[in-house]
């Protein structure tokens, strides 16, 4: 009976095992109750503190830039005016929301938790080695990089918008534009069915692929997102190309971000007619590999409004917007870039309510940083402090830049010391840079966290190969 | 890739399925099957298999919940696997121990009458539900994803003993539970 029950085991419902390959969250509950006694205390006290200046205002920052493996080039507003956030901000004071946010010099937020920030460090499956985050680039120089503050204070912030689920409101959002996505695309409207994802604690479209393209949606507690897919399969029709009215979206490779803006304008227009927004602005950003003699990964272009900025925390547009991404599998496409995903975002709450400021705290110095990157207390990938600090001597003793970067999950935006080492040039001339994260505010339980790290390498027996040498 | 693309790439055929469910859950299938095999290339040609298998299900299978399939379908080959490679010889093994642990609580298999696969996932599935959240997953956590024991104190960051008392008492319930339902245990 022993054998069947572990056999019986595999078939349980699908919730149950999705919910225990979580990381558990006992201890959050310390740092949950001071947010709630913050919340408390807000309502009470919002009219008798004095606002706290912020290190950066979100909505006056029109630079739209990604933080992770994206190089990206702002492309000049269209009319951007602090008058005109100020008429859509009305007199609420941006993100400052600041009366009764709490400020601390102490730690607060555990290692463990930061970790999740990384699912990497956080799952236990994924065994810590010296790999590093990497990120492919023609230039540092086109990373954008955000430079340290000199605000002594930053904020940790949730970022989750909190909106309630709400299926009937997914399901309108996908009746209200797969008909003229449809129409556009010249297909049969999919019949589909709305699921809820437990894991991505999100609802989603199941729908049902045409011969040449999938129509779906997912709505989280911050987006409805319209996802409009090629099929590359040998059966399609179309060979992976999204048909706009019976013409191929597609880009030159080769082409600058002006002219990709330039080629795509109607396709803009078109877009935002289907989906019935008004999104002036774009911007291009691409995404290299290393090794392909072809370096261009993909190629994501942004229809968005400049003119209500970006989020600081999550780096994406405070307006709703598309994203039109090719991708280059292999750099297969000749000349022309035309296999290609379409995104439509829309918001869900208000911008004022889509980051609440959990708590200002002080930030280390970069020196203490710095510390903290010699010894090896750094996230970012499968990372181990063992491994750091042995690889330490030829990776991290020095650095070619630091940056100021927030790295934000699902729920929570947290500030870090973000360090670039260029480790590689190739051929191509596209240079592999390592990222450390150095968390730029104190933690606790860092000892134990990091500790616990080179006991999960050890016990693991999964990455002795690469164990520093 | 959204699951729902990638179920909706696998029901149109496209090979670029299994290159994209190797991409969001080669680790996760990995340490499934390592978990079992406790072996890297076992583990390998396991999920290996299992993509093999994903891409000759769906269709006619549309699973809603696509993590939870594809862990289901390495699983179930891990331990098809386990048993081929195992057949003749007694081991030390998570998997053989995880038996071990079970067969302190519920009887032999040669005195189980209970035929019924999925009928009694059924009620696995329904007892687990009674049980507080912690103890729930670290039962999962030990007998689905054969977490060893230790791994699963540095988890909820509780002593192995601990671990080991919770194991005990919800196997006991277990026996206790397939009881009240009329299973010969």
């Amino acid at each position: 009976m022993s054998k069947k029950i572990l056999y019986a085991m595999t078939n349980i419902d699908d919730d149950l095992i999705i919910a225990a390959a979580k990381k558990p969250h006992n201890w959050r509950r310390p740092w949950l109750s001071a947010i709630a006694t913050a919340a408390c205390l807000c309502i009470v006290f919002t009219s008798l503190i004095a606002a706290i200046p912020l290190d950066a205002s979100p909505i006056y920052d029109d630079t739209l830039y990604d933080v992770s493996t994206t190089a990206a080039v702002a492309i000049p507003n269209e009319g951007a005016s602090s008058s005109a956030v100020s008429s859509i901000i009305g007199s609420k004071p941006s993100y400052g929301f600041d009366a009764g946010v709490k400020v601390s010099d102490k730690a607060v937020y555990s290692a463990y938790e930061i970790a999740e920030l990384f699912p990497s460090m956080s799952f236990s499956s994924c065994y810590p080695s010296s790999n590093m985050a990497e990120v492919y680039t023609t230039d540092i120089e086109s990373l954008n990089l955000r430079p340290i503050p000199t605000d002594p204070y930053a904020n940790v912030c949730d970022v989750s918008g909190n909106a309630a689920l709400d299926k009937a409101e997914l399901n309108n959002f996908m009746v209200s534009n797969s008909a003229t996505v449809s129409a556009a695309l010249n297909v049969a409207e999919p019949n589909y069915k709305i699921s809820y994802n437990s894991y991505g604690q999100e609802y989603s479209v199941l729908s049902e692929p045409s011969d040449d393209y999938i129509i779906a949606a997912t709505q989280n507690s911050m987006y409805n997102t319209l996802f409009v897919g090629s099929l590359n399969s040998y059966g399609a029709a179309n060979g992976g190309k999204i048909m706009l009215d019976g013409n191929p979206i597609s880009v030159r490779r080769d082409a600058d971000d002006g002219a990709v803006i330039s080629s795509l304008q109607k396709v803009r227009e078109r877009l935002c007619d289907i989906l019935q927004v008004n999104l002036k602005d774009s911007l291009v950003t691409r995404t290299y590999t290393n090794a392909d003699s072809d370096a261009l990964q993909s190629m994501t272009v942004y229809f968005y409004n400049a003119e209500l900025g970006k989020n600081l925390y999550t780096g994406m547009p405070n307006s709703d917007y598309i994203t039109l991404t090719f991708n280059n599998d292999g750099g297969s496409g000749g000349e022309a870039l035309d296999q290609a995903s379409i995104s439509f975002y829309q918001y869900r709450v208000p911008i004022a309510t889509r980051c609440e400021i959990l708590r200002r705290q002080s930030l280390i110095s970069l020196e203490q940083a710095e510390q903290q990157l010699k010894s090896g207390l750094v996230y970012g990938c499968h990372v181990c402090p063992l491994c750091i600090a042995e690889n330490n001597g030829r990776l991290f003793n020095s650095y070619d830049a630091v940056a100021f970067e927030y790295v934000t999950s699902k729920s929570m935006s947290v500030p870090f010391y973000v360090f670039y080492k260029k480790t590689d040039v190739a051929e191509n001339g596209i240079a592999t840079f390592a990222k450390a994260y150095v968390p730029a505010i104190e933690l606790t339980d860092m000892n134990e966290y990091f500790e616990s790290r080179v006991n999960l390498h050890t016990v693991g027996n999964a990455a002795t190969n690469n164990m520093g040498k | 890739m959204d699951d729902n693309a990638i179920v909706a790439l696998f029901l149109k055929r496209t090979e670029t399925a299994i290159a994209e469910t190797q991409k969001k859950y080669g680790k996760y299938c990995h340490r499934i099957a390592k978990n079992i095999l406790e072996n890297d290339d076992d583990a390998e040609e396991c999920v290996n298999d299992a993509y093999l298998k994903l891409w000759n299900s769906i269709p006619p299978n549309h699973p809603e919940n696509f993590q939870a399939f594809v862990g289901k379908v390495t699983r179930n080959l891990a331990l098809d696997l386990y048993t081929k490679l195992n057949a003749r010889k007694r081991t030390n093994s998570r998997y053989a121990t995880a038996i071990d642990e079970l067969s302190e609580c519920l009887a032999d298999d040669s005195s189980g009458d209970f035929t019924d696969d999925l009928a009694l996932s059924e009620l696995l599935s329904s007892f687990l539900r009674t049980l507080p959240e912690k103890q729930r997953n670290i039962f999962i956590r030990r007998y689905w994803y054969m977490d060893n024991v230790k791994s699963i104190a540095r988890t909820y960051d509780i002593t192995e003993a601990n671990v080991n008392v919770i194991l005990c008492r919800t196997r006991d319930l277990l026996k206790h539970y397939l009881e009240s339902e009329g299973v010969n245990v």
